[in-house]
Protein backbone atom coordinates (compact mmCIF):
# COMPACT_ATOMS: atom_id res chain seq x y z
CA UNK A 1 0.00 0.00 0.00
CA UNK A 2 2.62 2.25 1.20
CA UNK A 3 4.62 1.86 -2.54
CA UNK A 4 1.27 2.61 -4.42
CA UNK A 5 0.67 5.63 -2.34
CA UNK A 6 4.08 6.68 -2.82
CA UNK A 7 3.82 5.49 -6.47
CA UNK A 8 0.75 7.94 -7.53
CA UNK A 9 2.49 10.65 -5.42
CA UNK A 10 5.40 10.39 -8.02
CA UNK A 11 2.96 9.92 -10.84
CA UNK A 12 1.04 13.25 -9.47
CA UNK A 13 4.29 15.09 -9.06
CA UNK A 14 5.41 13.99 -12.27
CA UNK A 15 2.26 15.60 -13.88
CA UNK A 16 2.28 18.86 -12.42
CA UNK A 17 5.78 19.34 -12.98
CA UNK A 18 4.87 19.85 -16.52
CA UNK A 19 1.21 21.06 -16.26
CA UNK A 20 0.97 24.50 -18.42
CA UNK A 21 -0.81 27.10 -17.83
CA UNK A 22 -2.11 29.38 -20.91
CA UNK A 23 -3.54 32.09 -19.91
CA UNK A 24 -4.78 35.95 -21.63
CA UNK A 25 -4.07 39.02 -19.73
CA UNK A 26 -4.36 42.56 -20.77
CA UNK A 27 -1.06 43.89 -20.07
CA UNK A 28 -1.50 48.16 -20.14
CA UNK A 29 -3.54 50.67 -21.70
CA UNK A 30 -1.75 52.60 -24.56
CA UNK A 31 -0.31 56.02 -23.19
CA UNK A 32 -0.65 57.58 -26.52
CA UNK A 33 -4.29 58.32 -26.80
CA UNK A 34 -5.94 60.40 -28.37
CA UNK A 35 -3.77 59.77 -32.22
CA UNK A 36 -5.74 57.39 -33.90
CA UNK A 37 -5.72 59.81 -36.73
CA UNK A 38 -2.50 61.61 -36.31
CA UNK A 39 -0.45 58.67 -35.83
CA UNK A 40 -2.77 55.40 -36.45
CA UNK A 41 0.56 53.37 -35.74
CA UNK A 42 0.53 54.63 -32.06
CA UNK A 43 -2.78 52.28 -31.98
CA UNK A 44 -0.87 49.19 -32.87
CA UNK A 45 0.80 47.63 -29.22
CA UNK A 46 3.27 45.45 -31.12
CA UNK A 47 4.93 42.11 -28.84
CA UNK A 48 7.97 43.01 -30.07
CA UNK A 49 10.58 40.98 -28.31
CA UNK A 50 10.76 37.71 -26.08
CA UNK A 51 13.76 36.30 -23.94
CA UNK A 52 14.03 33.42 -21.81
CA UNK A 53 15.37 34.62 -18.42
CA UNK A 54 17.67 31.45 -16.90
CA UNK A 55 15.48 31.56 -13.96
CA UNK A 56 12.62 30.11 -15.63
CA UNK A 57 10.68 33.68 -16.18
CA UNK A 58 10.46 35.98 -19.33
CA UNK A 59 11.35 38.75 -20.43
CA UNK A 60 8.79 40.43 -23.27
CA UNK A 61 9.18 43.94 -24.57
CA UNK A 62 5.78 45.16 -25.98
CA UNK A 63 4.94 48.99 -27.38
CA UNK A 64 4.74 51.02 -30.47
CA UNK A 65 6.59 51.30 -33.44
CA UNK A 66 7.29 55.17 -32.57
CA UNK A 67 9.12 53.67 -29.53
CA UNK A 68 6.55 53.92 -26.64
CA UNK A 69 7.47 50.71 -25.21
CA UNK A 70 7.59 48.28 -21.82
CA UNK A 71 10.04 45.59 -21.03
CA UNK A 72 8.25 43.02 -18.43
CA UNK A 73 9.93 40.63 -16.74
CA UNK A 74 7.11 37.65 -15.72
CA UNK A 75 6.43 34.71 -14.74
CA UNK A 76 5.12 31.83 -16.73
CA UNK A 77 1.07 32.73 -15.19
CA UNK A 78 1.63 36.22 -16.67
CA UNK A 79 2.10 37.95 -13.50
CA UNK A 80 4.69 40.94 -13.49
CA UNK A 81 7.94 40.50 -11.54
CA UNK A 82 9.28 44.28 -12.43
CA UNK A 83 9.32 46.62 -14.80
CA UNK A 84 12.25 46.77 -16.71
CA UNK A 85 11.83 50.19 -18.87
CA UNK A 86 11.76 50.35 -22.16
CA UNK A 87 11.52 53.50 -25.02
CA UNK A 88 9.60 56.48 -24.39
CA UNK A 89 7.93 59.23 -26.73
CA UNK A 90 7.95 62.73 -25.94
CA UNK A 91 7.86 65.75 -27.69
CA UNK A 92 11.49 66.49 -27.79
CA UNK A 93 13.20 63.35 -27.29
CA UNK A 94 12.28 59.75 -28.27
CA UNK A 95 14.13 56.74 -26.78
CA UNK A 96 13.64 53.69 -28.81
CA UNK A 97 14.69 50.41 -26.92
CA UNK A 98 15.89 47.18 -28.46
CA UNK A 99 18.52 44.22 -28.67
CA UNK A 100 16.78 42.53 -25.26
CA UNK A 101 18.50 39.92 -24.01
CA UNK A 102 18.14 38.18 -20.58
CA UNK A 103 21.29 38.11 -18.01
CA UNK A 104 22.48 35.14 -15.88
CA UNK A 105 21.85 36.73 -12.93
CA UNK A 106 17.72 37.24 -13.49
CA UNK A 107 18.00 40.50 -15.29
CA UNK A 108 18.31 41.73 -18.88
CA UNK A 109 19.91 43.89 -21.29
CA UNK A 110 18.86 45.81 -23.93
CA UNK A 111 19.96 49.15 -26.23
CA UNK A 112 18.48 52.54 -26.15
CA UNK A 113 18.79 54.92 -28.71
CA UNK A 114 17.81 58.84 -27.75
CA UNK A 115 16.91 60.57 -30.51
CA UNK A 116 16.53 64.37 -30.13
CA UNK A 117 14.61 67.19 -31.60
CA UNK A 118 11.02 66.72 -33.66
CA UNK A 119 13.64 65.71 -36.82
CA UNK A 120 16.45 63.08 -36.14
CA UNK A 121 19.13 65.60 -35.53
CA UNK A 122 21.45 63.70 -33.77
CA UNK A 123 21.33 60.12 -31.57
CA UNK A 124 23.04 59.13 -28.28
CA UNK A 125 23.28 55.28 -27.77
CA UNK A 126 23.35 53.41 -24.76
CA UNK A 127 23.89 50.38 -23.52
CA UNK A 128 21.73 49.83 -20.38
CA UNK A 129 21.80 46.56 -17.99
CA UNK A 130 19.35 46.08 -15.33
CA UNK A 131 19.58 43.51 -12.50
CA UNK A 132 16.29 42.11 -10.79
CA UNK A 133 14.50 44.23 -8.15
CA UNK A 134 13.30 42.34 -5.43
CA UNK A 135 11.26 43.70 -2.87
CA UNK B 1 25.63 45.22 -11.66
CA UNK B 2 23.75 48.06 -13.64
CA UNK B 3 25.65 49.85 -15.67
CA UNK B 4 24.23 52.78 -18.65
CA UNK B 5 26.97 53.07 -20.74
CA UNK B 6 27.16 55.28 -23.46
CA UNK B 7 28.80 54.05 -26.72
CA UNK B 8 31.21 55.85 -29.03
CA UNK B 9 29.60 58.08 -31.60
CA UNK B 10 29.81 57.27 -35.22
CA UNK B 11 29.95 60.28 -37.93
CA UNK B 12 29.07 59.43 -41.48
CA UNK B 13 27.86 63.43 -41.49
CA UNK B 14 30.30 65.49 -40.34
CA UNK B 15 29.37 67.07 -36.83
CA UNK B 16 26.35 64.75 -36.67
CA UNK B 17 26.97 62.11 -34.21
CA UNK B 18 25.24 59.03 -34.92
CA UNK B 19 25.10 55.46 -33.79
CA UNK B 20 22.53 51.98 -33.82
CA UNK B 21 22.49 48.70 -32.14
CA UNK B 22 21.70 46.13 -33.62
CA UNK B 23 21.81 43.26 -31.34
CA UNK B 24 23.16 42.55 -28.11
CA UNK B 25 25.07 38.99 -26.94
CA UNK B 26 25.55 37.86 -23.35
CA UNK B 27 29.01 36.05 -23.09
CA UNK B 28 30.36 33.63 -21.11
CA UNK B 29 32.79 34.92 -19.11
CA UNK B 30 30.27 37.58 -17.81
CA UNK B 31 31.06 40.21 -20.93
CA UNK B 32 28.90 41.99 -23.19
CA UNK B 33 28.95 42.25 -26.79
CA UNK B 34 27.39 44.11 -28.87
CA UNK B 35 26.86 45.17 -33.09
CA UNK B 36 26.25 48.49 -33.95
CA UNK B 37 26.22 51.14 -36.83
CA UNK B 38 30.49 51.33 -37.18
CA UNK B 39 31.73 48.35 -35.23
CA UNK B 40 31.34 45.63 -32.64
CA UNK B 41 32.13 46.52 -28.91
CA UNK B 42 32.71 44.22 -25.96
CA UNK B 43 32.27 45.31 -22.74
CA UNK B 44 33.55 44.24 -19.21
CA UNK B 45 30.78 43.18 -17.04
CA UNK B 46 30.84 46.55 -15.57
CA UNK B 47 29.89 47.87 -18.85
CA UNK B 48 33.13 49.15 -19.76
CA UNK B 49 34.14 48.83 -23.54
CA UNK B 50 37.24 46.92 -23.83
CA UNK B 51 37.42 45.77 -27.05
CA UNK B 52 36.65 46.53 -30.72
CA UNK B 53 36.23 45.03 -33.33
CA UNK B 54 36.15 45.68 -37.50
CA UNK B 55 32.61 44.87 -38.14
CA UNK B 56 29.66 46.83 -38.74
CA UNK B 57 25.69 46.24 -38.81
CA UNK B 58 23.09 45.34 -39.52
CA UNK B 59 23.07 41.83 -38.16
CA UNK B 60 22.55 39.92 -35.24
CA UNK B 61 24.91 38.14 -33.10
CA UNK B 62 24.54 35.58 -29.90
CA UNK B 63 27.17 34.43 -27.64
CA UNK B 64 28.66 30.94 -27.22
CA UNK B 65 29.32 29.00 -23.72
CA UNK B 66 33.23 29.25 -24.42
CA UNK B 67 33.31 33.46 -25.12
CA UNK B 68 32.77 33.24 -28.81
CA UNK B 69 29.91 34.40 -30.95
CA UNK B 70 27.47 33.94 -33.79
CA UNK B 71 27.51 36.48 -36.22
CA UNK B 72 25.54 37.61 -39.01
CA UNK B 73 26.51 40.73 -41.02
CA UNK B 74 27.45 41.85 -44.32
CA UNK B 75 27.93 38.66 -46.13
CA UNK B 76 29.32 36.87 -42.61
CA UNK B 77 27.18 34.32 -41.28
CA UNK B 78 29.53 32.01 -38.38
CA UNK B 79 31.26 31.43 -35.30
CA UNK B 80 33.80 34.20 -34.42
CA UNK B 81 36.46 34.09 -31.34
CA UNK B 82 36.67 37.35 -29.31
CA UNK B 83 39.51 38.68 -31.21
CA UNK B 84 37.29 38.68 -34.55
CA UNK B 85 38.80 35.80 -35.74
CA UNK B 86 36.82 33.79 -38.11
CA UNK B 87 36.01 29.71 -36.89
CA UNK B 88 33.51 28.76 -39.56
CA UNK B 89 31.03 30.09 -41.90
CA UNK B 90 27.98 28.76 -44.27
CA UNK B 91 25.81 30.93 -46.40
CA UNK B 92 22.68 29.29 -45.56
CA UNK B 93 19.70 30.49 -43.75
CA UNK B 94 20.86 29.91 -39.78
CA UNK B 95 18.22 29.41 -37.56
CA UNK B 96 18.76 29.10 -33.65
CA UNK B 97 17.09 28.70 -30.41
CA UNK B 98 20.08 29.69 -27.71
CA UNK B 99 22.88 28.10 -28.69
CA UNK B 100 21.96 25.40 -30.85
CA UNK B 101 21.75 26.14 -34.45
CA UNK B 102 20.12 25.07 -37.09
CA UNK B 103 20.75 25.42 -40.96
CA UNK B 104 17.29 25.69 -43.40
CA UNK B 105 18.33 25.03 -47.43
CA UNK B 106 15.19 24.11 -49.20
CA UNK B 107 12.87 21.89 -47.93
CA UNK B 108 16.01 20.38 -45.50
CA UNK B 109 16.23 21.53 -41.26
CA UNK B 110 19.77 20.89 -40.55
CA UNK B 111 21.16 20.39 -37.04
CA UNK B 112 25.01 22.16 -36.65
CA UNK B 113 27.64 21.37 -34.75
CA UNK B 114 28.45 24.85 -33.00
CA UNK B 115 32.11 24.46 -32.79
CA UNK B 116 32.48 23.31 -36.77
CA UNK B 117 29.12 24.35 -38.58
CA UNK B 118 29.10 20.72 -39.92
CA UNK B 119 25.95 18.74 -40.05
CA UNK B 120 25.04 16.82 -37.21
CA UNK B 121 21.52 15.53 -38.82
CA UNK B 122 19.05 16.54 -40.64
CA UNK B 123 14.69 16.44 -41.48
CA UNK B 124 12.34 17.55 -43.54
CA UNK B 125 11.15 21.13 -43.16
CA UNK B 126 7.38 21.52 -43.84
CA UNK B 127 6.85 24.62 -45.97
CA UNK B 128 3.36 25.21 -44.69
CA UNK B 129 3.51 29.34 -46.68
CA UNK B 130 3.81 30.94 -43.40
CA UNK B 131 6.71 33.35 -43.48
CA UNK B 132 8.16 33.43 -39.70
CA UNK B 133 9.81 30.82 -38.11
CA UNK B 134 10.76 30.19 -34.54
CA UNK B 135 13.24 27.35 -33.19
CA UNK B 136 12.17 26.34 -29.68
CA UNK B 137 14.08 24.38 -26.92
CA UNK B 138 12.27 21.20 -27.59
CA UNK B 139 14.33 21.37 -30.98
CA UNK B 140 10.96 21.77 -32.52
CA UNK B 141 9.80 24.84 -34.29
CA UNK B 142 6.79 27.34 -34.74
CA UNK B 143 6.21 28.93 -37.87
CA UNK B 144 3.36 32.04 -38.03
CA UNK B 145 2.25 34.98 -39.70
CA UNK B 146 -0.39 37.50 -38.44
CA UNK B 147 -3.13 34.91 -37.80
CA UNK B 148 -2.18 31.84 -37.89
CA UNK B 149 0.81 29.40 -35.78
CA UNK B 150 1.61 26.31 -36.65
CA UNK B 151 4.13 24.46 -34.35
CA UNK B 152 5.87 21.45 -35.30
CA UNK B 153 8.23 18.78 -33.19
CA UNK B 154 11.87 18.02 -33.52
CA UNK B 155 10.80 15.39 -36.07
CA UNK B 156 8.78 17.88 -38.42
CA UNK B 157 5.59 16.64 -37.30
CA UNK B 158 2.59 18.96 -37.19
CA UNK B 159 1.61 19.28 -33.36
CA UNK B 160 -1.19 21.97 -34.03
CA UNK B 161 -2.39 25.22 -35.96
CA UNK B 162 -3.80 27.56 -34.05
CA UNK B 163 -5.86 30.50 -35.93
CA UNK B 164 -5.59 33.70 -33.42
CA UNK B 165 -8.46 36.53 -33.95
CA UNK B 166 -8.08 38.92 -30.84
CA UNK B 167 -4.90 40.72 -32.01
CA UNK B 168 -6.75 43.94 -33.78
CA UNK B 169 -3.51 44.23 -35.65
CA UNK B 170 -2.33 40.85 -35.68
CA UNK B 171 0.62 38.80 -34.32
CA UNK B 172 4.05 40.40 -35.20
CA UNK B 173 5.65 37.87 -33.25
CA UNK B 174 5.82 34.84 -31.57
CA UNK B 175 8.11 33.77 -28.58
CA UNK B 176 9.06 30.22 -26.69
CA UNK B 177 8.91 29.99 -22.95
CA UNK B 178 11.18 27.88 -20.49
CA UNK B 179 8.44 25.74 -20.17
CA UNK B 180 7.99 24.95 -23.55
CA UNK B 181 4.71 26.54 -24.09
CA UNK B 182 4.76 29.35 -26.54
CA UNK B 183 3.63 33.17 -26.04
CA UNK B 184 2.26 35.91 -28.25
CA UNK B 185 0.44 39.55 -27.94
CA UNK B 186 -0.79 42.16 -29.74
CA UNK B 187 -3.70 44.74 -29.36
CA UNK B 188 -7.12 45.53 -28.78
CA UNK B 189 -9.41 48.14 -28.69
CA UNK B 190 -10.58 49.10 -24.95
CA UNK B 191 -12.10 52.11 -25.45
CA UNK B 192 -14.84 52.79 -28.24
CA UNK B 193 -14.56 55.80 -30.27
CA UNK B 194 -16.33 58.72 -28.36
CA UNK B 195 -16.00 61.91 -30.16
CA UNK B 196 -13.40 60.66 -32.58
CA UNK B 197 -11.32 59.32 -29.85
CA UNK B 198 -10.26 55.23 -29.93
CA UNK B 199 -7.71 53.87 -27.22
CA UNK B 200 -6.31 50.69 -27.16
CA UNK B 201 -4.48 47.79 -24.91
CA UNK B 202 -1.96 45.54 -25.08
CA UNK B 203 -2.45 41.68 -24.42
CA UNK B 204 -0.58 38.82 -23.93
CA UNK B 205 -1.57 34.64 -24.12
CA UNK B 206 0.30 31.46 -24.12
CA UNK B 207 -0.75 28.27 -25.84
CA UNK B 208 0.64 25.27 -24.12
CA UNK B 209 2.76 22.25 -25.71
CA UNK B 210 -0.40 20.25 -26.49
CA UNK B 211 -1.87 23.51 -28.39
CA UNK B 212 -4.07 23.93 -25.39
CA UNK B 213 -5.03 28.07 -24.94
CA UNK B 214 -7.52 29.78 -24.39
CA UNK B 215 -6.38 32.56 -26.39
CA UNK B 216 -8.14 31.51 -29.96
CA UNK B 217 -11.62 31.88 -28.08
CA UNK B 218 -11.40 34.82 -26.39
CA UNK B 219 -12.70 37.88 -28.02
CA UNK B 220 -13.12 41.79 -27.62
CA UNK B 221 -16.08 42.61 -25.67
CA UNK B 222 -18.46 45.73 -24.83
CA UNK B 223 -19.21 45.07 -20.65
CA UNK B 224 -23.18 45.85 -21.03
CA UNK B 225 -23.54 44.47 -24.81
CA UNK B 226 -25.30 41.39 -24.24
CA UNK B 227 -26.41 40.68 -27.81
CA UNK B 228 -23.18 42.22 -29.29
CA UNK B 229 -24.76 44.65 -31.77
CA UNK B 230 -22.62 47.44 -30.70
CA UNK B 231 -24.88 49.37 -28.76
CA UNK B 232 -25.63 48.88 -24.99
CA UNK B 233 -29.85 49.48 -24.61
CA UNK B 234 -32.38 48.61 -22.78
CA UNK B 235 -32.46 45.62 -24.80
CA UNK B 236 -29.42 44.19 -23.34
CA UNK B 237 -31.77 43.63 -20.47
CA UNK B 238 -33.58 40.91 -22.17
CA UNK B 239 -30.54 38.88 -23.02
CA UNK B 240 -28.82 39.31 -19.70
CA UNK B 241 -31.97 37.54 -18.06
CA UNK B 242 -32.03 35.05 -20.95
CA UNK B 243 -28.77 34.07 -19.75
CA UNK B 244 -28.94 34.31 -16.35
CA UNK B 245 -26.89 30.94 -14.63
CA UNK B 246 -24.61 30.78 -17.50
CA UNK B 247 -20.85 30.92 -16.22
CA UNK B 248 -17.62 30.59 -17.91
CA UNK B 249 -14.50 31.63 -17.24
CA UNK B 250 -13.59 34.77 -15.57
CA UNK B 251 -12.59 38.13 -16.93
CA UNK B 252 -8.98 38.12 -15.06
CA UNK B 253 -7.89 41.73 -14.56
CA UNK B 254 -11.39 43.25 -16.40
CA UNK B 255 -11.19 47.00 -16.29
CA UNK B 256 -14.55 46.68 -15.10
CA UNK B 257 -12.71 45.67 -11.75
CA UNK B 258 -10.66 48.38 -11.76
CA UNK B 259 -12.27 51.38 -10.36
CA UNK B 260 -9.59 53.78 -11.79
CA UNK B 261 -10.18 52.84 -15.13
CA UNK B 262 -13.39 52.55 -15.04
CA UNK B 263 -13.57 56.28 -13.62
CA UNK B 264 -10.91 57.47 -15.72
CA UNK B 265 -12.82 55.99 -19.04
CA UNK B 266 -16.58 57.17 -17.74
CA UNK B 267 -17.52 53.98 -16.69
CA UNK B 268 -19.94 52.58 -19.66
CA UNK B 269 -17.27 53.16 -22.81
CA UNK B 270 -15.00 50.68 -21.56
CA UNK B 271 -13.99 47.46 -23.36
CA UNK B 272 -12.52 43.70 -22.18
CA UNK B 273 -11.45 40.83 -23.64
CA UNK B 274 -13.82 37.61 -22.65
CA UNK B 275 -13.25 33.77 -23.08
CA UNK B 276 -16.27 31.76 -24.45
CA UNK B 277 -18.73 30.65 -22.32
CA UNK B 278 -20.24 26.74 -22.44
CA UNK B 279 -23.45 28.82 -23.87
CA UNK B 280 -24.87 31.07 -26.78
CA UNK B 281 -27.93 32.39 -27.69
CA UNK B 282 -30.11 30.92 -30.60
CA UNK B 283 -28.35 33.56 -32.78
CA UNK B 284 -24.97 32.35 -32.26
CA UNK B 285 -23.63 35.29 -29.63
CA UNK B 286 -21.78 33.69 -26.82
CA UNK B 287 -23.38 34.02 -23.47
CA UNK B 288 -19.73 35.73 -22.56
CA UNK B 289 -20.90 38.66 -23.03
Amino acid sequence: MKKISLLILFGLSYFFSFCQVTYVKRITFNSETNSYYTHPGDSNLQFLDVSESPDGNTFIHMGTIRGSTSIYKIDLLGNIIFDAGGGSLGNLNTTIATALHATPDGGCIYATIIQHGRRILFLIHSLLKLMEVVN
Amino acid sequence: MNFNTTLPSHYSTPNIPEQETYDVAVLSNGNYTCLTLDSIYILDPSGNVIRTLNFRGPGKMFGFNNGDFYLECGSFRGRMDMNGNPIWSNPSLILHHDTTLYRLSGNTLSKLDGMTGSVISSIPFTQTGLPEIQMLKDGGWCVYNSTTINRFDSNGVSKFTSTISLPKNGMNYVGGQSDGSLITGGTYRSKRPIFYEYDFSSFIGTIDTSGNSIIDSTTQIWPGDANDDGIVEFGDVVYIALAQGSTGPNRVDSAIYNYNDWQYYGGYEIGDIGTDFPGSFAFGVNHKQ
